[in-house]
């Protein structure tokens, strides 16, 4: 009986152990080939933040403009924060007062003169602006007070506000009171209350016992009832007034040149280029402007060309805008200055593969003194720009030009990225430009740090098939390319926990001095296909 | 074969020598597989959890059909018999619990090479995965039969009904479907219509209630012919698994009708301008959003008939024909033959069988009762499937232990 009872267990253990289920599954490798990715190039791709023109025969003509100077308004004048006091003490002795009794009666306005120099306001409409009121009651009845601005108007009515300030407590403490209102769209008259003033507001401040109080109420000497007004952010949406006659420095400074931040190294050459600035005068201010230099610099060289022309060191008078009734208020006044391979080195400047163009300006304001009579104006968001604008036909060549790209791939979303084996990517290549292309790719860490790369031998993708059309390098067709880039295990792992995947592309017209020319119809068309063993199971 | 090989094997099995006991409880466990075209050694590669070469993989692709079909069956079960007059009572009866999972199917040699080797050799071809099916089921049972036995003992009969908890359901049916990789890899085309069914995902665990339902079985031995002859013959006529199984509104129901050319996500925007990645397949596009309903699937019904005629000796043999309502599985025929010892305390049977999900197997099963209280079946569906398991289909393995008390 036991011999069988222990038989019948071992059993039911080993029924029990082929049921468990295991720990590790059957496991395989399989081929997966798909494609990745596909693109589709034109030259508006490989260039940035510009905008490309078709010529009558189809090649194609590159337009790039940047504003690289501007002169704010508030250069030229801005408001200081400013405080009006206005304060009532009683004259003499004690003083027994019914309810409705004023102690502050309706009498002359305040007048307060913003501290500002060598500028003549006489007029403001106010874009923003807060009034900051402080009012401090010692009488022990409510007092009922009234703010007014007699020269700030909104829609023809006077800024004017009442408030009820709290009886004091008890003799020994006053009764605090804040309130803060806002300025915005108020116009206001900077010249007094006889017109005869400039830089001024003028205010008034009434006080009296609120006339619902019960009982009269004794006033001692010491007792006051104040108002402190803080003017603060007060800006403009217009100003009009003398602005006076000043110098201002502006740079030197540099401003982003983005068209070749893709380009890493290597160097071009132009076969022509037109380049212009503009100068657009929105103040209603004459002044006079000297380019004192202007220059570009390629961050990665390092390298600076200052250029030369005529414009540089000599001053340029710019005339007022005109007020207009219309949108915009103001008609600008505009000057052109236009460089090209005949007046300056302006092809030196790009050729240089500027990432900043550079500036050093001085601007005299009213050089001729107060000649509109408190006039001159402006709108706070015009003042003085000055634009670049670059216009070259895409004839060049381009000598190991590297431009890198770089690709945030989130590689983090792939589930089961460990069962991705070794493999190899194939990009398959048709290009119509006249230049080869040769690619090479960089895994970047969260650190920065590369981590691996792809670089196959040959690595290039060929032009389009070339001749000579007019003195010109042309592609008449497209070629077919086809780049294997085997992945081993530690490559594909690199590639799979990176970052970051930086695509670099060598491009070369192998041309020099001939210049290639670039067509609307050139196009790169790039199909990027996975060929890797996947494990299946563990 | 792969499927229940219908063997009643959950009933307790009362030993030869029982005498005077009323009760009786058994354990039994069984597994098989087959298919006409997977090797045993393929198989066992899965079960062992171990890593299929290539060679292995090349092996087995040589040996496929254009459709080839696989089935995988897999139970065990406790259960308790109760007679009330031992040795002379007409009526007995069982309780059984039963947890039983099955996997079927067909499937293409494309479809196979596909899930064991990639596209890749498809390049510039079209793998063709039409008429591909592929079912997996899991429930569990609580069995109630009854069985009578007339008074001249001649005959018995058994009717069973069964309460369903169905644990899961996986059902694909691929009825078209194709994909093409172009020669460069530089872009794929899918085109499929198929449907594909699965019970509520959120419970998973062993158990768990994702639906409900009843069956039914009946069994019926008649010896024929004149009872006083030396030669006896049973006719065995079974029936199981009438039944189904509904399982609950959240389950969830995908209608596949994918035409689709894919080359990649266009990188354009992103080469130029570090800007977004467009045209990314999303499974809403591929398979299209669940809907979720109930689905109602009926249990692989099992039919056996079979002759047994003993002779005066220690030898007996016979025939059956099993067939099932599985998916494109084969009737089966079987011829067999048996010895026991003159104290019938051990028997062993053999014999050949042709059928199913597999080719020609060949059976064995043997009984041992030690003692008047304890009996052990075992045996396997195919004992060549152990014996040369790379040129051989079809493999399985069975064994109850019961007790008397």
């Amino acid at each position: 009986m036991k011999r069988t009872l222990i038989l019948l267990f071992t059993c039911i253990s080993l029924l029990q152990f082929n049921a468990c289920k295991r720990d590790t599954g059957p496991s395989w490798d399989v081929g997966i080939v798909l494609p990745l990715a596909h693109a589709s190039l034109s030259i508006d791709g490989l260039l940035t933040d510009s905008l490309t023109t078709t010529n009558a025969d189809g090649s194609i003509k590159l337009v790039y403009s940047t504003k690289f100077l501007g002169l704010e308004t508030d250069t030229l004048f801005k408001f200081p924060d400013t405080t009006v006091a206005n304060v009532f003490h009683l004259p003499v002795g004690y003083a027994n007062l019914a309810p409705g009794s004023f102690l502050i009666p309706p009498s002359t306005p305040t007048q307060t003169e913003f501290n500002v120099s060598n500028v003549e306001i006489v007029m403001g409409i106010l874009s923003d602006g807060l009034m900051t009121m402080k009012f401090k009651n010692d009488i022990r009845k409510r007092v009922i007070v009234q703010y007014q601005i007699p020269c700030a108007t909104l829609n023809s009515i006077p800024f004017s506000v009442t408030f009820l300030i709290p009886a004091a407590p008890d003799s020994l403490n006053s009764s605090i009171a804040n309130n803060t209102v806002s300025l915005a769209g108020y116009t206001i008259d900077f010249t007094g209350t006889n017109n005869d003033r400039v830089n001024t507001i003028t205010t008034l401040f009434t006080a009296q016992i609120d006339p619902t109080e019960i009982g009269n109420t004794t006033i001692y000497p010491s007792d006051t009832v104040s108002a402190n007004s803080a003017f603060s952010n007060i800006k403009p949406y217009y100003i009009r007034g003398y602005f006076g006659n000043e110098t201002i420095q502006i740079g030197p400074e540099e401003t982003s040149f983005s068209l070749f931040n893709q380009i890493q190294s290597g160097s071009i050459g132009l076969d022509s280029l037109k380049m212009s600035i503009g100068i657009t005068n929105y103040l209603g201010m004459d002044s006079r402007l000297t380019f004192n230099g202007i220059w570009s610099r390629n961050s990665n060289t390092n390298q600076t060309v200052q250029l030369n022309n005529s414009l540089i060191g000599n001053p340029i008078n710019i005339n007022r805008g005109v007020l207009t009734s219309s949108w915009l208020p103001v008609i600008p006044s505009t000057y052109n200055f236009t460089f090209d391979n005949s007046n300056s080195n302006a092809k030196a400047l790009i050729e240089n593969l500027p990432h900043k163009l550079g500036f050093d300006v001085t601007l005299v304001t009213n050089p001729l003194g107060n000649v509109s009579g408190n006039n001159d104006f402006f709108f706070s968001d015009y003042g003085i720009e000055a634009t670049l604008d670059v216009e070259m036909p895409l004839n060049l060549f381009a000598d190991q030009l590297v431009i890198t790209d770089t690709v945030i791939p989130n590689f983090s979303s792939i589930t089961f990225k460990e069962n991705i084996l070794k493999g190899k990517l194939t990009l398959i290549a048709a290009n119509s430009f006249p230049f080869d292309a040769a690619i090479d790719l960089y895994f970047i860490d969260v650190n920065g740090n590369t981590i691996g790369s792809l670089v196959s031998q040959p690595n290039t993708i060929n032009s389009g098939p070339v001749t000579l059309s007019g003195g010109y390098l042309v592609s008449t067709g497209t070629a077919n390319s086809q780049l294997t880039i085997p992945l081993s295990e530690s490559q594909t792992s690199d590639m799979l926990n990176c970052e970051k995947i930086v695509f670099k592309a060598n491009f070369d017209t192998n041309s020099n001095p001939v210049y290639a020319k670039i067509f609307a119809s050139n196009h790169l068309d790039i199909n990027l296909s996975a060929d890797f063993d996947y494990r299946i199971g563990n | 074969m792969a499927q229940d090989p219908i063997l009643a094997l959950y009933r307790p099995h009362w030993s030869q020598q029982t005498n005077g006991l009323h009760h009786s409880i058994s354990f039994s466990g069984e597994y098989n597989a087959g298919s006409d075209a997977i090797t045993n050694s393929f198989l066992n590669s899965f079960y062992k959890g171990i890593f299929i070469a290539a060679t292995s993989k090349t092996e087995q692709e040589n040996r496929l059909l254009p459709s080839n079909r696989i089935g995988i069956y897999a139970t065990y079960a406790g259960s308790y018999c109760w007679r009330p007059n031992a040795d002379s009572s007409n009526w007995e009866f069982v309780i059984a619990y039963r947890d039983r999972q099955t996997l079927f199917g067909k499937f293409s040699s494309d479809a196979f090479k596909l899930a064991f080797e990639g596209n890749r050799p498809f390049l510039g071809k079209t793998a063709t995965l039409d008429n591909t099916n592929l079912t997996n089921l899991h429930w569990q049972q609580i069995q109630f039969e009854a069985k009578y036995y007339t008074p001249d003992r001649k005959t018995d009969a058994v009717i069973g009904f069964s309460i369903l908890n169905g644990q899961q359901l996986q059902e694909i049916n691929i009825r078209r479907a194709s994909l093409f990789t172009e020669q460069n890899g530089t872009a794929l085309d899918v085109s499929s219509s198929a449907t594909y069914y699965r019970s509520d995902t959120a419970l998973t665990k062993t158990g768990s209630r994702n639906g409900s339902g009843t069956s039914f079985n009946f069994r019926f031995n008649t010896k024929m012919g004149d009872t006083t002859s030396p030669y006896r013959q049973l006719l065995t006529f079974i029936v199981q698994d009438i039944g189904f199984i509904r399982w609950n509104k959240n389950s969830e129901i995908y209608s596949v009708d994918t035409t689709l050319h894919f080359t990649g996500v266009d990188a354009s925007a992103i080469l130029i301008n570090s800007g977004q990645l467009t045209g990314i397949p999303n499974s809403d596009s591929l398979i299209g959003a669940a809907q979720n309903g109930q689905i109602i699937s009926f249990l692989p019904l099992g039919v056996l008939l079979r002759y047994t005629l003993f002779t005066p000796g220690q030898f007996w043999g016979g025939i059956d024909a099993r067939a099932w309502s599985y998916c494109d599985a084969l009737p089966q025929i079987s011829m067999f033959a048996g010895w026991h010892t003159k104290n019938c305390h051990f028997s062993l049977t053999t014999g050949a069988a042709w059928g199913g999900y597999s080719r020609l197997q060949f059976p064995l099963k043997i009984v041992w009762e030690p003692c008047a209280r304890f009996s052990m079946l075992a045996g396997t569906n195919n004992v060549i499937g152990y014996l040369v398991p790379s040129k051989t289909r079809g493999q399985g393995l069975f064994v109850n232990l019961s007790y008397a008390f």
